[in-house]
């Protein structure tokens, strides 16, 4: 039985000059398709409109109301805190600081420290989405605003909520305290080493002596440093190891040898700047690094120590397991020391991170970059502003500086890729140590030969040789061999 | 390919040389001598041996060789209109002669697959394309068309024909089961061929000249013959259709399953064209000894028995009361129903004579042997009118099965449907009942206490029941009728079984269990082997060792069969 | 049995490249670049990506508000094509659910009484969740009655019984007619209906 149709005729009784195609249709009598291909343009990007501006405003206007806050406790919460103990009729030394104390607590915790983690984990989205050409999320709104996407920052909300509402899987046959315990161990750290860092100098605002930071003029600022950060690999190798899980004890392993191998150059490469400013004090530092050099250049250490900054740098992006040098984590291998944590649990381990790079990138500035300091004109401010609202402008400037050292850290993230466990081993204890060493060395010399002098000299020198060797202008140019691929130049030496 | 006698067989000469017997290649080797009534020939190269006097489409059907044709059928005369069975032989290079017409003779040589024949029948294809309307898409036969696939296999070029096509009449209702379509028809006369020589009823003809002609019932009468659906089958086009099959399915959606007519007596085998569980035609299959290739009206329509007004599901109760129940609940308040009559006198079984063999069996042992009865009453549907060729008039499939049963089981059987007057229980194998059906239902509604019926569509009977269970038709299993002259049919299971339905003897199993009994049957064959251990005519046969064809039974032929019915080869 | 074995030599590097600060800076200034275009060029919203102006790079169709044009030959949802009169040219020859591979087309066939066509259709389903989108069905219809050329994809629903599509609402779009359809759909090639 054939099911096969033949159709002889119907091809006979086309007029002549139509083919065989008119059997079907597809040249004669055919519309052009209609479907909604033009929709209507989207709103999507449209102009801002009342409502959205007022979002705008009102985003503007927490920060705004934020910095009210901060004043306002650190002026009238001075006298709450002193009249509150005068009632008790307790005598208090220094009463009055207490207020400031807690207000910058809360303000450095909350307000920078926080907020701009915070901010940083959109910030990576949407900074690495115009990195790699995309839009990056958008799609979360404002309840009331629609039509504006607010550059994903809707999308920190959706991510706190979907964190807090999320399952919290906890795994049976692990260490249960130790479990809980480790993310706030991880993140305590991260949080009170910014306590060192001072956010302003010493101002004076209606009658009350003020600062912005927690303790910038402890003796032992740099040590407290070098202390506080190195408990932060307790969180990360107590949580991969209080899992259960072989991926997770493996990111622990991982975090352990690389925070602790870099802790060794980290440390190394700032003895140089306490050699040039002979002091611990973080607000010692940040004093010293004003005026100018050569009566031009910003009085930073970034022109004492270029050689540390590049190590500083590495060992920083090392310490805080950021990529490249995020081996503990590999997220596309061992999903790393977290990977049991869900929840807030992995939220705190997550922001913690961010945190990480907020206080390293403002460890930078302090140390390398001027911390607050404007790099020009900060003299004939003083004059014409006053120093009350020159320490506001400085604040600002800190921020600024903070936030641009953040993107950089994000960029060489979303750059490099991801160095192998040999590398990373060879390129701490090979490379970063001994050149670290060798600055101190070579630092110490110079300082005993010239002084402040002969160390700006040297560190102008070096910056221009490693500018020159950036560039290319300096260096050993071997003819063709850079071309070549490993395999290649192998090849070509086996058979040539 | 199966190429039968080649042992004997020469290398095959090609064409070109074969009017020379004496030529290098076929000179090693001599064709023996054919037995008696037997002529050599050659086709195409292939020996074959044929009887004497086929003409050239059998001969060359043997060694599996197609000449095509449209108007040739081995059951009819032949007319010679369609031209599409043109071939060659050695007696006449260069000339064609019709396939249909030419008979046989020793040493002829047969070529069809020359160009001169090629010529032909693509002529000839293109010539019955000339008027036809080529609306495959619309057409029932597609799919089982003869001009379609000739069109693929001899003709396949586009139409160079670029002028009117003649109108003719369509739709043009025949009869009863006919319609016909004049734009179609390529004018082979089968139809007026068959109305004439097979069926004695001439009702239709070809009227009109040149390409107006068209077939015609005669005036004033219609194709209302109770043989008009073979028209259709044995129409080469779509040009008769059958108006039940019409429009509900694409053939090439059909399996085509073997089966047993039980629309009379006459067991008539037929293909039941079947999709999933629905049956949406009968086709006569081919048994010389009981119908030919032909298949009455009645029964090419009768499969709607299986597909309308089915008892679907278990009924407990009549009336107000009915409630439908499961299988399992069925049979246990049946057998609840049933259990403190066993043994009663006023407890009567019938069984229908539409059963198949095993179910009448099973039917009889459970009377016998769970009920304790020692009687059996036989019901059925009424006699109808009947002829001298296929239809009987016994509407019964299988009347001789059930006193073959019996007679083995040692029951009494009264051919009466109706149990004497004070059998107040009443249970029935099949719902069949002769009479004024609504008026008996009303009568057995209200004298019977108990009424079981295995019923397989809802009559008044069914209505009238206590006890409903749904039966399974002869389509739905697997068993073997017993025809008028005792042939013993076999018939697998076509389709599955529809709705809550099950045979007979799957229904004495479950009621058999539940009253106790000691009658399990698994399936067909192993009720068929209940009964031939006991039936002196079965002899040990199995259902499975049983041909497609049937077997004829000993010693139950009629003294005289009716004038023209196909009968055992060998029976006057 | 010898092994081949290919010798891979580690590539003599001297400090410049082991250092590798050269590339280091490259790589990020690149990243950077990208960065600032994308940052603060004005995005060219032309749905043709690869047409796109201007310094922004970002290749992204934001999907429900910018939406590219498909192409002509795009398979859409089907349609069941009405003739001039507005019934379908649907004659329920079965082609399309014969050859449909995924069996999402149902078809119960009916006779019209007084038309030149006995055969049309008294059900035609279209079952989209399983349809492929083959277009085997269009290519199989001898009567052009089914075409994808909607421009639409099926719609999403939210029960599966919505996705199966009837003849009322498959029949849609422009009517279409071809020479051949004197003899299908009635009329005679001299213009008069045909007899009955």
């Amino acid at each position: 039985m054939s099911s096969t149709m033949s159709h002889p005729q119907n091809q006979a009784m086309e007029p002549v000059g139509i083919g065989a195609g008119a059997l079907t249709g597809h040249d004669v009598h055919r519309e052009a398709p209609k479907g909604p291909q033009g929709l209507p343009p989207s709103n999507f990007y449209a102009p801002f409109r009342p409502k959205e501006i007022a979002g705008a405003v009102a985003l503007i206007g927490y920060l705004v109301v934020l910095c009210a806050v901060w004043a306002a406790m650190m002026i009238f919460g001075d006298w709450a805190i002193v009249g509150l103990f005068r009632v008790l009729g307790a005598s208090l030394p220094a009463a009055e600081l207490w207020g400031n104390a807690i207000a910058n607590i809360l303000f450095v915790v909350l307000a920078f420290v926080m907020l701009l983690a915070t901010l940083l984990t959109m910030g990576e989205r949407k900074w690495s989405a115009f990195i790699q050409d995309r839009i990056g999320p958008n799609r979360a709104r404002l309840p009331g605003l629609k039509n504006h996407a607010f550059w994903g920052i809707p999308h920190i909300l959706a991510d706190v909520g979907k964190m807090m509402t999320k399952e919290e899987v906890v795994p049976a046959m692990g260490n249960q305290t130790l479990f809980h315990l480790a993310p706030a161990i991880a993140f305590a750290p991260a949080v009170i080493l910014f306590a060192v860092i001072p956010l302003s100098p010493d101002f004076t605002l209606w009658g009350e002596h003020l600062h912005i930071g927690v303790a910038p003029h402890l003796n032992q600022g740099l040590l407290y440093i070098f202390a506080i950060a190195s408990i932060g690999v307790l969180g990360t190798s107590l949580g991969g190891w209080a899992s259960n899980n072989k991926y997770g004890l493996l990111g622990a392993m991982r975090a352990s040898a690389q925070m602790i191998s870099y802790e060794v150059t980290l440390g190394l490469t700032l003895v140089g700047l306490m050699l040039i400013f002979g002091t611990l004090r973080l607000d010692s530092m940040m004093s010293q690094q004003t005026g100018h050099l050569f009566g031009f250049l910003p009085n930073w250490g970034v022109f004492y120590q270029p050689l540390a900054i590049v190590a500083y740098f590495a060992a920083a992006s090392a310490e805080i397991k950021r990529a490249p040098f995020d081996l503990p984590e590999g997220d596309s291998e061992i999903v790393g020391y977290f990977i049991e944590y869900s929840g807030l649990k992995f939220g705190i381990y997550m922001i913690g991170e961010f945190v990480e790079v907020v206080v390293f990138a403002g460890l930078f500035t302090t140390l390398f970059f001027g911390g607050y300091h404007l790099p020009w004109g900060e003299g004939w401010l003083a004059g014409h502003l006053g120093p009350t609202w020159l320490a506001g402008l400085q604040v600002l400037t800190f921020l600024a500086k903070t936030v641009f050292f953040c993107w950089l850290s994000l960029a060489v993230r979303w750059t490099y890729p991801r160095f192998r466990y040999d590398q990373v081993m060879n390129l701490g204890w090979k490379l970063l140590l001994p050149a670290s060493i060798a600055n101190v060395a070579l630092t110490g010399v110079v300082i005993l030969a010239g002084g402040m002098h002969g160390a700006a000299i040297m560190g102008i020198v070096e910056l221009v040789i490693l500018l020159a060797w950036v560039v290319g202008a300096v260096g050993v140019r071997r003819s063709g061999k850079e071309t070549l691929l490993p395999t290649e130049s192998a090849a070509a030496s086996e058979h040539g | 390919m199966a190429e039968p006698n080649t042992a004997t067989a020469s290398p095959a000469p090609p064409p070109s040389t074969a009017a020379a017997p004496a030529g290098p290649s076929t000179s090693a080797t001599t064709i023996a001598p054919a037995p008696e009534g037997f002529v050599n020939v050659v086709v195409d190269g292939k020996h074959a041996v044929v009887p004497q006097g086929v003409n050239l489409i059998e001969a060359a059907r043997q060694v599996n060789v197609a000449i095509p044709y449209f108007c040739y059928h081995p059951k009819l005369s032949i007319a010679g209109q369609c031209r599409m069975c043109l071939v060659e032989t050695s007696d006449a290079r260069g000339r064609l002669v019709a396939g249909c017409q030419i008979r046989v003779k020793e040493g002829l040589q047969i070529f069809t697959k020359t160009d001169l024949v090629k010529d032909a029948q693509r002529a000839s294809e293109e010539f019955h394309l000339v008027n036809h309307p080529v609306d495959c898409a619309i057409c029932d036969q597609s799919g089982e068309c003869k001009l379609q696939d000739y069109y693929v296999g001899y003709d396949a070029k586009p139409s160079r024909i670029a002028t009117y096509k003649v109108n003719k009449p369509k739709r043009k209702i025949f009869g009863p089961l006919v319609v016909y379509d004049g734009e179609r028809c390529i004018l082979c006369t089968r139809c007026v061929r068959f109305m004439n020589e097979i069926a004695k009823e001439p009702q239709i003809a070809m009227v009109g000249r040149g390409d107006h002609s068209e077939i015609d019932t005669v005036p004033g009468g219609q194709l209302d013959s109770k043989y008009s659906g073979n028209t259709v089958d044995i129409c080469p086009v779509g040009a008769l259709l059958n108006r039940d099959f019409r429009f509900t399915s694409r053939v090439w959606y059909l399996e085509n399953e073997r089966t047993v007519c039980d629309a009379c007596a006459n067991g008539c085998n037929v293909g039941a064209d079947v999709r999933a569980d629905e049956v949406y035609r009968y086709l006569p299959k081919r048994n010389e000894e009981v119908n030919d290739v032909w298949l009455c009206d009645d029964g090419r329509v009768s499969y709607h028995r299986a597909m309308d007004g089915r008892v679907e599901t278990a009924r407990i109760g009549r009336g107000d009361a009915a409630r439908f129940l499961s299988d399992e609940a069925a049979v246990q308040s049946t057998a609840e129903a049933l259990k403190p009559l066993v043994g009663s006198s006023e407890l009567a079984v019938l069984i229908s004579k539409t059963l198949t063999t095993e179910e009448m069996l099973a039917a009889a042992v459970f009377a016998r042997d769970v009920l304790g009865q020692k009687r059996i009453y036989s019901t059925g549907r009424p006699p109808g009118s009947g002829d001298d060729f296929l239809i009987r008039t016994d509407k019964n499939p299988n009347a001789p099965g059930l006193d073959l049963v019996a007679k083995a089981l040692g029951l009494e059987l009264i051919d009466a449907d109706d149990p004497k007057n004070h059998a107040q229980h009443l249970v029935m194998f099949g719902a069949e009942m002769t009479g004024d059906l609504s008026a008996r239902g009303q009568a057995m509604a209200q004298a019977l206490k108990t009424l079981v019926v295995l019923g397989v569509q809802h009559t008044p009977i069914t209505e009238a029941a206590t006890h409903l269970l749904p039966l399974s038709t002869h389509l739905e299993q697997e068993g073997t009728f017993l025809n008028y002259y005792g042939r013993l049919q076999r018939f697998r299971q076509a389709i599955p079984q529809r709705f809550d339905s099950m045979p007979a003897w799957a229904w004495v199993t479950r009621l058999s269990k539940a009253l106790g009994g000691q009658w399990l049957f698994e399936s067909a064959a192993e009720a068929f082997g209940v009964l031939a251990a006991k039936s002196a005519p079965l002899g040990g046969k199995s259902l499975e060792a049983l041909p497609d064809t049937g077997v004829v039974l000993e010693g139950l032929a009629p003294a005289e069969y009716p004038a023209r019915a196909p009968r055992p080869a060998g029976t006057k | 049995m010898p092994i081949d074995t290919v010798t891979i030599r580690e590539p003599d590097y001297g400090p410049r490249e082991r250092l590798y600060l050269r590339e280091l800076v490259r790589g990020l200034l690149i990243t950077s670049r990208h960065f600032f275009r994308n940052l603060f060029g004005e995005r060219d919203l032309n749905s043709e990506v690869g047409e796109r102006q201007g310094a922004n790079l970002i290749a992204t169709v934001s999907y429900p508000e910018e939406r590219r044009a498909y192409p002509p030959g795009y398979r859409g949802m089907h349609r069941l094509v009405p003739r001039e009169d507005g019934k379908p040219r649907c004659v329920a020859c079965y082609m399309c659910a014969t050859v449909c591979p995924a069996q999402c087309i149902y078809i119960e066939a009916g006779e019209y009484d007084q038309e030149g066509i006995e055969k049309y259709p008294t059900r035609f389903e279209i079952d989209e969740l399983r349809c492929i989108v083959c277009g085997f069905c269009v290519e199989a219809c001898p009567k052009d009655a089914i075409r994808m050329d909607t421009g639409t994809h099926s719609p999403a629903v939210l029960s599966r019984p919505l996705a199966t599509f009837d003849k009322e609402a498959l029949l849609k779009g422009p009517a279409v007619s071809h020479p051949t359809d004197a003899i299908t759909y009635g009329k005679s090639r001299r213009g008069e209906p045909l007899k009955h």
